[in-house]
């Protein structure tokens, strides 16, 4: 989080506030086009990323515009489709995050008592541990692979989504507005799905933003580390991995193009996040 | 007139919060007596106003008659039915003939619904018309309020409009299931004065229309007696006087009520106030002082008024006071 | 009569990104020595900003566009954050509507009037607790309280410790803005009738802030009635309950329950408080106004002398 706190303060002297719009455009721009290369990647590059073109580690030319790694793959097409990677594993892992700790949170504010409290603990167990090791055990346990790797990283943003659900649906609760439902004869149900769920979306719209540029780096940590993708899965963290030890000796192309997706794609979402916090939280704004 | 609604000996406690250190080394539990143990009837038809000052128990008492709140003791009848012990399903069934309008306009409404949709919201819950009609009668509604052209306002959300609207807006929501009862609670509190007389104008003409009973609940005496068939005061949890809104403003009998009614600022600068200035403040409803709970105060108390409390007792035909030597 | 304070054509105005708040726009009016003024509006009138702007702690992004506000002689609106700092509190007293923001929660309530009293006055500790003591008793706190902190007050005795820290430093002028608005009625009374015997006391000057004319008519002097940022009726309360001129005076009369009365019909005034970012071109009451003619819809009118002493902003009236 603490690479994502840089790059916001970094935003912060270059955009003023009031340009939630303008952030959230260019956010959404970034990532919109990485999801374009994801899905077009076929078109872009006619190399496949694991079979060997030849030559290996070959500098950026023409014919190999990232150049090539140590097994001759070609860069380009890894990046390529290595956005296919982490845009898979971040989307599944999102999803199923969301679709547990949202609804763990929003019945947990909503009732409270005993259920709560058991949720809480659990929630807060997981959430004490440090979100990479906690995913590095569970990763180690259940084996690399795209699908597992999406787990590891699930469970470990389960109780942030949980928390934020649970402490807006606590302080949506109190509102008269909820009150007067409950006159009106309204279920439990529906107050919970038609009125609170409504209200909860845009925070957690924010928290998906800033929690999906972690997510990013999360699962190039784990692939760097090795217990992410498996090889040869083009995949921009184990790309970042597998060229580091030949940084010293001058083939530079092989991690600074993974590195640099990675930072994109980080910051795409870290913008949307921001500036949608800036469009939904608005302060006033002053006119000069 | 039947009575159609009757509360008979209610309470309400709340337990208060205890710090960890009391929690272990006290057994005795605190409550908050906020409603300590009152009786009165609402025929079918009439306004009835419960005024106090704030702490007097007058909104929870509203908001427990509709079980919004669950009463520590008690009960309340409506159409001679009980239903302080009702399942929610059932009460649930009997939403749609009790309502309520709160004080704040803006709070009661979703911020995020739209005024048609949040209008129409209570026919979808009861599962009444389809979905067209629904919005037929929506649209009914808000013209009845007094929001034309009804299209135009139905698209809106509550913060495009004023807070004399929005209240026009919960009027129209609580108004579309056509319920017999409607608990008001403060509802012109937070309008602009010059604006006050329209909301209760409008909650006059439909209470005429469709034959409502409403619970006025309000701190403010002067719109109580503008509004007001009969009228019940509390204090500290109790109902001290109640009667016709003749019997009890022009011709009090409990010292608490000729010292509020006193207070009231008179709109007339030649008006040479008689004011009645009370000792004291209003005491903790966690501890009500002994016997008659206003004698701390009362310039008239004399030694009876603090060992034995005072019953809610008949004076005349419908004049009730809970004193020992009414005025 | 001595004017202790003189307000000149005041225009205080809020740039928001959804257009300019005129919430006080070329407002004129004066206290003098001894005075009880009433400023009565409601939602969208600007009294409150009108109040702050006294004060100079109108909030960002308000501002203080043009016009005078003359204090003993010097216009206040050319003094800096720190000159008016000297002058808040010593020659202007302040009370809210909730004391609860006012005073400091982890401190006792004697201690934050001692407080003010040895950093604004150069006397000792022992003198200002004095001073303190015998001020809470002057406003009808008992003396247990002295050491209580405001969360152990009731909402009156909170008032009543602002209103001690209000006179403490001898100001010459009070500004109330709606001092009373959270109270219950029997401590409402209370309150108002002391800050009227403060008042005769110590020929304090007071400006009361309130949307309530009741409380206004019942025991100030004088009565400015605000609407959408303007003056629209100022004279004293005699004149404005025998013979009000303005139509939003008339129907805000109409409007006020008198309990005083059995039988009573209450008015109101048809339409919608103002926006103040879209106003209207002419009188900004023109779209509520049953009196109104063509003219006002183009022009709005001045605030001028109709009688001794009795303003109005009406085109009837020219």
């Amino acid at each position: 989080m603490e690479i994502i706190n840089f790059f916001n303060k970094l935003l912060r002297k270059i955009v003023p506030h009031g340009s939630g719009a303008k952030l959230v455009i260019i956010g959404f721009s970034i990532v919109i086009l990485i999801i374009f290369i994801a899905i077009f990647a076929p078109f872009l590059t006619s190399y496949s990323p694991t079979k060997s073109v030849g030559l290996s580690l070959q500098p950026p030319s023409l014919k190999h515009l990232m150049g090539t790694n140590r097994l001759g793959y070609d860069m380009f097409s890894r990046i390529v489709y290595g956005a296919r990677t982490i845009l898979i594993v971040v989307i599944l892992s999102t999803i199923i995050s969301l679709s547990i700790g949202l609804p763990l949170g929003l019945l947990s504010g909503y009732y409270g008592g005993i259920i709560d409290r058991i949720l809480s603990i659990i929630m807060d167990s997981i959430y004490a541990f440090p979100g990479l090791i906690l995913a590095i055990a569970v990763a180690a346990v259940i084996g690399p692979g795209v699908i597992n790797t999406a787990l590891a990283i699930a469970i470990v943003y389960v109780p942030t989504y949980y928390r934020m659900a649970r402490g807006q649906t606590f302080s949506i609760r109190e509102q008269l507005y909820i009150e007067a439902m409950k006159a009106i004869g309204a279920k439990d149900r529906t107050i919970m799905i038609k009125h609170i769920l409504p209200n909860l979306l845009p925070t957690m719209t924010i928290v998906f933003s800033l929690s999906v540029a972690d997510t990013i780096l999360t699962e190039a940590s784990l692939s760097f580390l090795g217990l992410g993708v498996t090889a040869p899965t083009p995949d921009w963290g184990y790309d970042l991995r597998a060229g580091k030890e030949f940084l010293p000796a001058g083939y530079w192309w092989l991690i600074t193009f993974p590195g640099l997706f990675i930072i994109l794609l980080t910051i795409g979402f870290s913008f949307i996040g921001e500036g949608l916090n800036e469009i939904l939280n608005p302060r006033m704004k002053v006119r000069p | 007139m039947d009575d159609l609604i009757k509360v008979i000996n209610l309470k309400k406690y709340f337990p208060v919060e205890k710090s960890f250190l009391e929690k272990i080394f006290t057994r005795v539990r605190q409550y908050v007596k906020a409603i300590d143990g009152i009786s009165f009837t609402i025929k079918r038809g009439e306004i009835f106003s419960l005024v106090g000052e704030s702490g007097c128990g007058k909104t929870t008492t509203g908001r427990t008659i509709l079980r919004l709140i669950e009463p520590t003791e008690g009960k309340i009848f409506f159409e001679n039915i009980e239903i302080t012990n009702i399942k929610i399903k059932e009460l649930r069934k009997l939403r749609k003939r009790m309502q309520i309008i709160f004080q704040d306009p803006y709070a009661s409404l979703n911020p995020r619904m739209k005024i048609g949709e949040a209008v129409l919201h209570p026919l979808e819950i009861h599962g009444i018309g389809n979905k067209n009609e629904r919005k037929e009668k929506a649209l009914e509604m808000l013209e009845k309020v007094g929001l034309s052209p009804p299209e135009d306002f139905f698209n809106l959300y509550p913060h495009q409009i004023s807070g004399g609207q929005r209240q026009r807006v919960a009027i129209a929501r609580a108004m579309i299931v056509h319920p017999d009862f409607i608990v008001a609670d403060e509802p012109v509190s937070m309008i602009d004065v010059s604006l006050r007389a329209s909301i209760l104008e409008l909650m006059m003409n439909l209470k005429k229309e469709f034959n409502l009973t409403y619970l006025f609940i309000t701190h403010d005496l002067a719109v109580a007696k503008y509004i007001s068939d009969r009228i019940a005061v509390m204090y500290l949890g109790k109902i001290v006087e109640m009667g016709t809104k003749k019997d009890v403003f022009s011709k009090p009998k409990h010292p608490y009520t000729l010292a509020l009614l006193s207070s009231v600022p008179v709109p007339n600068p030649m008006y040479k106030s008689d004011r009645i200035i009370l000792r004291g403040e209003v005491p903790s409803p966690i501890n009500p002082p002994k016997g008659c709970r206003f004698h701390p105060r009362c310039p008239y108390a004399k030694e009876k008024c603090s060992k034995e409390e005072p019953i809610l007792m008949k004076t005349n035909e419908k004049h009730y006071v809970a004193c020992h030597f009414p005025l | 009569m001595e004017k202790i304070l003189s307000i000149e054509k005041l225009k205080t105005y809020y740039q928001t990104l959804s257009g300019t708040i005129k919430a006080v726009d070329n407002v004129t009016l004066h206290v003098c020595k001894g005075e009880f003024l009433g400023i009565v509006g409601e939602s969208g009138s600007g009294k409150s900003t009108l109040g702050l702007s006294i004060l100079k702690l109108v909030p960002p992004p308000g501002r203080i566009i043009d016009g005078k506000i003359i204090l003993n002689g010097i216009n206040i609106i050319e003094l800096n954050e720190k000159e008016m700092q000297k002058i808040r509190g010593k020659k202007i007293g302040m009370i809210f509507q909730d004391p609860m923001t006012s005073l400091n929660p982890l401190q006792k309530v004697g201690e934050q009037l001692i407080e003010t009293l040895i950093v604004h006055e150069k006397i000792s500790k022992k003198e200002a607790k004095e001073k303190a003591e015998s001020l809470f008793e002057k406003v009808g706190i008992p003396k247990e309280r002295f050491n209580d902190y405001p969360h152990q007050l009731s909402g009156g005795m909170r008032q009543r410790v602002m209103i001690a820290i209000a006179i403490s430093l001898n100001p010459d002028i009070i500004i109330a803005d709606e001092p009373t608005t959270a109270l219950d009625v029997i401590v409402q009374a209370h309150i108002l009738d002391l800050l009227k015997n403060l008042m005769e006391t110590y020929n304090l000057s007071i400006i009361l802030i309130t949307h309530d004319l009741s409380i206004v008519l019942e025991r100030c002097h004088k009565v400015a009635v605000m609407y959408a940022g303007n003056i629209v009726e100022y004279t004293d309360i005699y004149k404005i309950y025998e013979k009000p001129l303005h139509p939003y005076t008339i129907g805000l009369l109409q409007s006020i329950p008198n309990i005083k009365l059995d039988e009573q019909k209450i008015n109101f005034i048809p339409g919608n408080p103002p926006d103040l970012i879209n106003l209207p071109k002419g009188c900004r009451f023109f779209p509520r106004c049953i009196k109104r003619m063509e003219k006002c819809k183009e022009i709005n009118p001045e605030l001028i002398e109709i009688d001794k002493e009795h303003f109005v902003r009406c085109f009837l009236y020219e």
